[in-house]
């Protein structure tokens, strides 16, 4: 799988430290203060996000350690997406690693 | 079965109006049973947040029509007079002597009730009445197959503006709905307007304005999928209690399915990935 992890500060939008990611995935990481605004409503609270198109699988997910980082993978669709997705969390498990 | 087409077109104001009105049956106490008369215009009664019948000044659909029109060809108009006239010297319900004739069916008996109780509502949402005057009545025990939802009557008035799409939303809620799920299908409104809800699945626990909460969000988070590469149209999201939304387009149609487990959503996108697949 051709896949591409990192991790991001939601309010800045920004990848952490300096991570030079893809343009995809710097593009992912900037959009994060709006895909995970605090909204007020029913959907306030969204944690994790997926986006799936033709050719690339985009994520984004809350780190359930520090809130105020999120984990972005971007993923070629080159198979179901249950393996992309793990895959990712795999690679954001290393990540986290110290 | 034969078709009457609805009488009212369902425009934009006309939505609006009809998503006040019902959203205000909504807000009643869950236990309310009775009737809301919006003055002249008509009445709608209702049952623990169900709307079990509802009539209009001016409707021209007669319900007897609607029944008559379950079946193709529609049942001789002598007999539905017989059967009226026994009904009223005998009391029996017109709906279960329908039934007990075999002449209609349960499904029938339901569509015909469903379509006059829309079609009262479209009604009373034109005359511009939104909030009626509720008085609770004694009489209780409505028959829970021939009653109905405010969303459930909402998304029949959006499928009036094309009621072909709206049977395609249907189809596409129940080819991809799994258990713990339920979904919605939607047009976008324009400049901003409110959404059209075309197909709806019943669940007690999302009102009106969750559900338009949940297309607003929907349609918000399509866009952003489309920017992030230009045709992408299948999305979800997850929320901190556990549950989920996936959201899908399909042309013109939008869709939701909100799940109450990880696993349900995880069903609905393995249904719908393969759409997506290159």
């Amino acid at each position: 799988v051709t896949i591409e992890v990192g991790i991001a500060h939601v309010r800045r939008g920004a990848l952490v430290g300096d991570e030079d990611g893809s343009p995809r995935l710097r593009a992912l990481a900037a959009a994060l203060p709006e895909l995970l605004a605090t909204r007020g409503g029913r959907l306030d609270a969204v944690d994790d996000l997926l986006f799936v198109s033709r050719e690339h699988v985009h994520l984004a997910q809350r780190d359930g350690n520090d809130r105020s980082r999120a984990l972005v993978a971007v993923a070629t669709r080159d198979r179901p997406l249950g393996l992309i997705l793990s895959e990712a969390r795999a690679r954001w498990a290393e990540l986290a690693r110290p | 079965m034969t078709s009457i087409p609805p009488s009212i077109p369902a425009d934009a104001p006309l939505l609006v109006r009809a998503t006040e009105l019902l959203s205000a049956i909504e807000d009643l106490p869950e236990d309310a049973a009775g009737v809301v008369r919006y003055g002249a215009h008509g009445l709608v009664l209702i049952e623990g947040g169900a709307v079990c019948w509802a009539v209009a000044r001016g409707m021209k659909q007669r319900l007897t029509e609607l029944l008559r029109h379950q079946r193709n060809p529609p049942l001789p108009r002598p007999f539905m007079e017989d059967l009226f006239d026994e009904c009223r010297r005998t009391g029996a319900h017109l709906g279960e002597a329908l039934l007990k004739s075999g002449e209609v069916s349960e499904t029938g008996l339901r569509t015909a009730i469903f379509r006059h109780t829309a079609e009262a509502i479209a009604h009373i949402a034109r005359s511009g009445e939104r909030k009626g005057l509720f008085a609770p009545h004694a009489r209780s025990g409505y028959d829970a197959r021939f009653v109905f939802t405010p969303p459930e009557l909402l998304a029949s008035l959006g499928a009036r503006q094309d009621r072909a799409l709206a049977a395609a939303a249907r189809l596409e809620l129940d080819r991809v709905r799994v258990p713990d799920a339920s979904g919605v299908g939607f047009l976008r409104g324009a400049g901003g307007s409110l959404p059209a809800i075309v197909a709806v699945d019943r669940d007690p626990t999302l009102r009106i304005p969750d559900w338009l909460e949940v297309a607003s969000w929907t349609a918000g988070i399509l866009d952003l999928c489309e920017v992030f590469d230009p045709g992408g149209n299948l999305a979800s999201g997850s929320l901190r209690d556990g549950s989920s939304v996936v959201a899908w387009r399909s042309h013109e149609t939008y869709f939701a399915m909100c799940c109450r487990t990880r696993a349900a959503a995880a069903l609905v996108l393995a249904r719908l990935e393969k759409r997506t697949m290159s």
